[in-house]
């Protein structure tokens, strides 16, 4: 490895460990020096390539210093330029992002009718497609692989369960966090109380050591528990739900993704043909 | 205050290795470097305490500085470096001695610890250099030992002496730098897991921020200087001139002698980093190995464990007293929510050491086996031999003749036969 890159590299490694804050990577990337360094670092890897002459067995090389370097610059700029929205979905509403009205035609997620929870079992879904309607154009956006629209990606992110509230003499419509069946989701209401709520099994078995419980996710019953303000419980008790979902998604614009992609693309093909290196003729 | 002289002594006389390349510089500057070390080493950590970030930076700069090294033979270099380095040396041995000194100056409050530790300090570095001078003497070190090799072996010393546990700090950095570093690249490309519903490369996502690839990273990072160091002391082709037979033979031998002991430096690199590193790995994994507790026995017939013990999926160990002998039983929920029982030992090895609990499974101590959890209550190889059970209501009921029994079969075993 060159000098340079080598000591660009040193000064980076010593930047990490002497960062403040959680996350030390995006520290780095937002302070000027730090983005200084690592461009300064990007640029003489990028240089490498034309070390040498160019031929097949240089292939792998300049690949990974391609690849590395163009990830490195698109990622830098997208840490600086992405802006990122989270809608909820809910099937037959519309929501207008970045200009562009979006209809949710229909969710199609494979939670199934009932769900048995015993010992290490999870709750896993593979499915959950939301068909949507964006400026005209019919989109089936899921958790796989995000989806691209123009210089916008969508991605589902999140499945839970639409609850219809009693408050008053009335019903308020909340998205709830109750996936997997056992967590609490908190709601705040209108009047600052708070309502805990969670999927309440139907049954509960118990066999020596073994434990589990039977969630009927056909007909969903809650347990909720109103809090006030102070946190005083005013009320608990069964609640009856319906069996609809939201879906949470996630909208992201950044024009730097697909050089992201690039570069991965390029740091793996490079990685794969490394061993063509090895049957370069001796000189 | 015996104790704080004999580690003060110690840690004296263990620092001969420091002493080691050093053996060719002017004993007065040996001596000046070493004492206003292991002084200001004492007094810093007695009054300032023992600042590891910096310790842990200034060992590894040593140590790494030995790759920047390669191919310098100047003499007056290494000199240098060793007088320099052994000094550093001594004041990281030092500084933690007196810290030391200074807690247990205040837990027995006397004053005078202080001065033990120098006195330790003084008498050990008095004992060591004619002592072991003249053994250094006698060996080769200027062959042994090149700029580059008194850097590598140094920082090597130190890693042993001083800060074994650098490589846990090194693997815990190395696994925050990997979760943080994985969770943006897979955020940058939108396709971060998530908890329950199944993406793409979720298990990559694990593996990648998993403290298993954080160690290996840690050993290859630890490991690489001292075998590429060797790696090109023996790229060096070998001497060709117009010599020929015994003349010849006499230049190769002298060559691969002098090869021979320019790899004494990195081998004794790789083999004390390579201990930090176990002791590293020991700690990060350690194997729970719980006090066996007399089991409740409700009448001559049978004993009752409760299930409510064995919850939270840790080992538990239970004696019985039979006569004289004492039957040692282990417990333990398995992952797939069974019960496994059995006794603490295998057929294979000698009686005695038992089991321990690493993460997911239990370690035969005697032979180091990892044994899965599930597979706990089925008899084979190194498994624990099974006790027959049953589960009656919340708790675990074992008949005392089957216990005696399987325990008597266990003892009548030549180890390496089967019950």
């Amino acid at each position: 490895m060159k000098k340079p890159t080598l000591i660009l590299g040193i000064i980076l490694i010593l930047l990490y460990m002497f960062a403040g804050g959680d996350n030390k990577i995006l520290y780095i990337l937002k302070s000027p020096f730090g983005i200084v360094v690592y461009l300064l670092f990007s640029v003489s890897i990028f240089l490498g390539i034309f070390k040498g002459r160019f031929g097949i067995y240089r292939l792998p090389s300049i690949s990974l210093r391609v690849g590395v370097a163009l990830f490195m610059i698109a990622f830098l700029i997208s840490v600086h330029i992405r802006d990122t929205k989270e809608v909820l979905a809910i099937e037959g509403r519309k929501s207008i992002l970045y200009g562009k009205e979006i209809f949710f035609k229909k969710i199609d997620v494979d939670v199934p009718d009932e769900f048995f929870e015993v010992g290490e079992a999870s709750f896993t879904l593979k499915k959950a497609i939301l068909e949507a309607e964006i400026d005209g154009k019919n989109l089936y956006i899921d958790p796989v692989v995000p989806l691209r629209d123009g210089l916008s990606y969508y991605r589902v992110v999140g499945v839970g369960l639409l609850g219809n509230l009693p408050y008053g003499n009335d019903y308020i419509e909340s998205p709830l966090e109750v996936f997997p069946p056992g967590r609490r989701s908190e709601v705040r209401l209108p009047g600052g109380e708070r309502l805990t709520i969670n999927l309440l099994p139907e049954k509960e078995f118990k066999k020596g050591l073994l434990s589990g419980k039977l969630y009927n996710l056909k007909k969903i019953t809650y347990y909720a528990v109103f809090k006030g303000e102070d946190g005083r419980i005013i009320k608990e008790g069964k609640l009856e739900g319906d069996r609809r979902f939201f879906l949470n998604l996630l909208v992201v614009k950044d024009p730097a993704i697909l050089f992201i992609y690039e570069g991965i693309f390029l740091i793996i093909f490079g990685i794969i043909i490394y061993p063509l290196r090895f049957l370069s003729p001796k000189p | 205050m015996l104790e704080i002289f004999l580690i003060s002594l110690w840690r004296a006389l263990l620092g001969f290795l420091i002493i080691l390349p050093c053996a060719t510089i002017d004993r007065r500057k040996l001596y000046l470097s070493v004492l206003t070390g292991a002084i200001l080493g004492l007094i810093s950590g007695y009054y300032l305490g023992v600042f590891l970030e910096i310790k842990y930076l200034i060992v590894f700069s040593v140590y790494y500085c030995s790759l920047f090294l390669i191919g310098k033979t100047s003499t007056y270099l290494r000199d240098t470096l060793s007088g320099v380095f052994s000094g550093l040396g001594y004041f990281f041995i030092f500084q933690s001695i007196g810290a030391l000194s200074k807690d247990t100056a205040l837990l027995k409050e006397n004053p005078y610890i202080f001065f033990i530790s120098v006195l330790g300090l003084f008498i050990g570095i008095g004992l060591t250099y004619p002592i072991v001078g003249r053994i250094i003497r006698a060996l080769p070190i200027e062959k042994i030992f090149s700029a580059t090799s008194v850097s590598l072996f140094l920082g090597a010393v130190l890693i042993f002496i001083d800060a074994r546990d650098m490589a846990i700090v090194m693997e815990s950095g190395i696994r925050q730098f990997l979760e943080g570093l994985v969770r943006e690249v897979f955020s940058s490309m939108i396709i971060s897991p998530h908890e329950f519903i199944k993406t793409p490369l979720s298990g990559l996502f694990e593996f990648l921020r998993g403290d298993r690839l954080s160690m290996v990273f840690t050993v290859v990072i630890l490991l690489f200087p001292p075998i590429y160091i060797l790696m090109r002391f023996y790229q060096v082709p070998e001497p060709s001139d117009n010599s020929k037979g015994a003349q010849k033979r006499l230049r190769l031998s002298f060559f691969r002698k002098d090869l021979i002991y320019l790899s004494v430096s990195p081998i004794f690199a790789f083999l004390s980093v390579l201990i930090s590193i176990h002791t590293a790995n020991l700690a990060l994994n350690p194997l729970y190995e719980p006090t066996p507790i007399p089991i409740k026995i409700e009448d001559s017939v049978s004993m009752k464990i409760p299930t409510t013990e064995l919850i939270d999926e840790r080992l538990r160990k239970y004696i019985f007293f039979y006569g004289d002998k004492k039957i040692t039983l282990l417990a333990v929920m398995r992952p797939d929510g069974n019960v496994g029982l059995a006794l603490d030992e295998c057929e294979i090895c000698p009686p005695g050491k038992g089991y321990g609990q690493g993460k997911g499974h239990l370690v035969c101590i005697y032979c180091m086996t990892p044994i899965p959890l599930n597979s706990i209550g089925s008899p084979s190889g190194c498994n624990p031999i099974p006790i027959p059970f049953k589960i009656e209501e919340d708790f675990i009921s074992i008949q005392v003749d089957a216990l005696i029994r399987v325990f008597k079969a266990s003892r009548a075993l030549k180890r390496g036969g089967h019950i």
